[in-house]
């Protein structure tokens, strides 16, 4: 077992590779050359990147963009048509307006943008684009903001390709990957981190493929003209989302689904949040409630690692 | 210029039909013959099925059956933390009573003295240990310990 860690994307990201060969590092290095790449093409805190090209020009018509950029920005965009518009790309001005205007490491926790009242985020749909010139319309006054779901969908490709020559688990702050089960067959042992107590984790979840991530206003958080903002915005206001939940964590058949899920829940709330979880097959969540309260969906069992479980079935 | 004609071949088509006909009469012929020699036989008579009741025994019932079960008698378990009756010594004499204070009340002289650490009656003793039922020891074994989490999955860091 191998592992390496580095910063990108605005997190700690670790690839871990089951395989004792030393051809692995190679792997490290092209992973680690991939998540660097990506984030100069796709991040909205570097001025030159392609997404703040693209930003540039709203309003200005149609405009040709790279094959990276194109890609990741029609994934987030499948992401918008599947949660109905709550996790869209088209949210970078309503967090520039909460202050989340640059690198989090760099706010210390106190963002000191002009306080301006937020409105309802543009909707996704008005995003034009066209396959056969590869050209991206967006209109004006729109931001993207590909954030987490471009990690989530570097982190991916990132254990696709490994995946193919070992067992590959990719964990983009919390976010993570798989490609497949361990050399011997067993699952990946993944933590779910208690917001509460930093220490013991609130399950421990045994996972072969897909992915699982969780979402929450219990990190990413700063405060604004006195006023205590987070990362997660509700496209509804245009507001940092005000919800009864403090982290949701899902389980899905890949990352980005379950990165997008998380993301619906917290927004929705616990109640509607669980209606909706309900209704997406092949997905479960675990939501620690604002009191402390924690919601499993009946089918989250089957993940978790009990005593009569051996680690290697 | 000389033509040469093509010589007038034979007209068999006759002798194809007699052929024809005779291997088809031949065919049908063998047919007929061999369905002649073994004809299916005609079931007149209707098959009688004859259901007779089983023949049913009486017989007596075992005496097991029938006599009031032996409840068993169950040995008294005796706790492995009292001694048996006959491991227990004999109970010390009781200290002599110290002086007591001249302000204190004297007893009720009606009140009969409490005896000190009474063994318990006869009839409640347990039996001795001999009529214990043979322990058999049971491992059980230690769950699993969980493996140790190759990540964790938290809110963005």
């Amino acid at each position: 077992m191998q592992q390496r860690s580095f910063w990108a994307m605005g997190s700690t990201t670790t690839i871990v590779i089951d395989s004792d060969e030393a051809n692995a590092r190679s792997a490290f290095a092209g992973a680690y050359q991939t998540f660097r790449a990506y984030e100069r093409i796709l991040s909205r805190f570097q001025p030159h990147s392609d997404l703040n090209a693209l930003n540039r020009c709203a309003g200005r018509g149609p405009q040709r963009v790279g094959q990276t950029l194109w890609r990741a920005l029609q994934h987030a965009l499948w992401m918008a048509y599947r949660s109905d518009g709550l996790v869209t790309p088209a949210v970078g001005e309503a967090l520039h307006t909460a202050g989340y205007d640059r690198d989090f490491r760099q706010m210390a926790g106190i963002s000191a943008a002009d306080l301006r009242t937020p409105s309802p985020v543009p909707d996704w749909r008005l995003i034009q684009c066209d396959p056969r010139r590869r050209t991206v319309a967006i209109p004006a006054g729109m931001r993207l903001d590909l954030g987490g779901s471009a990690k989530g969908w570097t982190a991916t490709l990132i254990a696709r390709r490994l995946g193919r020559r070992y067992p590959t688990l990719v964990d983009a702050g919390g976010d993570i990957a798989l490609s497949g089960p361990r050399r011997d067959g067993s699952p990946w042992p993944i933590e779910v981190a208690d917001p509460f107590h930093p220490d013991p984790g609130l399950a421990l979840l045994m996972l072969r493929r897909g992915g699982v991530a969780t979402s929450g206003v219990d990190y990413r958080r700063w405060l604004h003209r006195g006023k205590w903002q987070h990362h997660l915005i509700d496209p509804r206001t245009g507001d940092p989302v005000r919800t009864d939940l403090l982290t949701a964590t899902v389980i899905a058949p890949t990352l980005s689904l379950a990165e997008m899920a998380a993301k619906v829940i917290l927004i929705l709330g616990a109640e509607s949040g669980l209606h909706w979880l309900a209704d997406q097959p092949n997905m479960a969540g675990l939501l620690v409630h604002r009191d402390g309260q924690i919601i499993r969906t009946p089918n989250v069992d089957r993940y978790c690692w009990q005593s009569s479980m051996s680690a290697n079935r | 210029m000389n033509q040469t004609r093509k010589p007038m071949r034979a007209d068999v088509s006759g002798l194809k039909w007699a052929i024809s006909t005779a291997a088809l009469a031949a065919t049908i012929g063998g047919w007929g013959w061999l369905t002649a020699q073994n004809p299916p036989e005609v079931a007149i008579a209707a098959p009688q099925i004859a259901v007779q009741p089983p023949a049913v025994e009486r017989q007596p019932l075992p005496p097991w059956l029938t006599d009031d079960p032996m409840l068993p008698v169950l040995p008294t378990v005796v706790p492995l933390n009292i001694p048996a009756r006959d491991q227990v010594a004999a109970p010390p004499p009781a200290p002599a009573a110290p002086p007591r204070a001249p302000a204190a009340p004297p007893p009720a002289p009606a009140a009969p003295p409490r005896a000190p650490a009474a063994p318990p009656p006869a009839s409640a003793a347990p039996p001795p240990a001999s009529a214990a039922p043979a322990l058999r020891e049971v491992t059980i074994p230690a769950p699993a310990p969980a493996p140790a989490p190759a990540a964790r999955t938290r809110s963005s860091r």
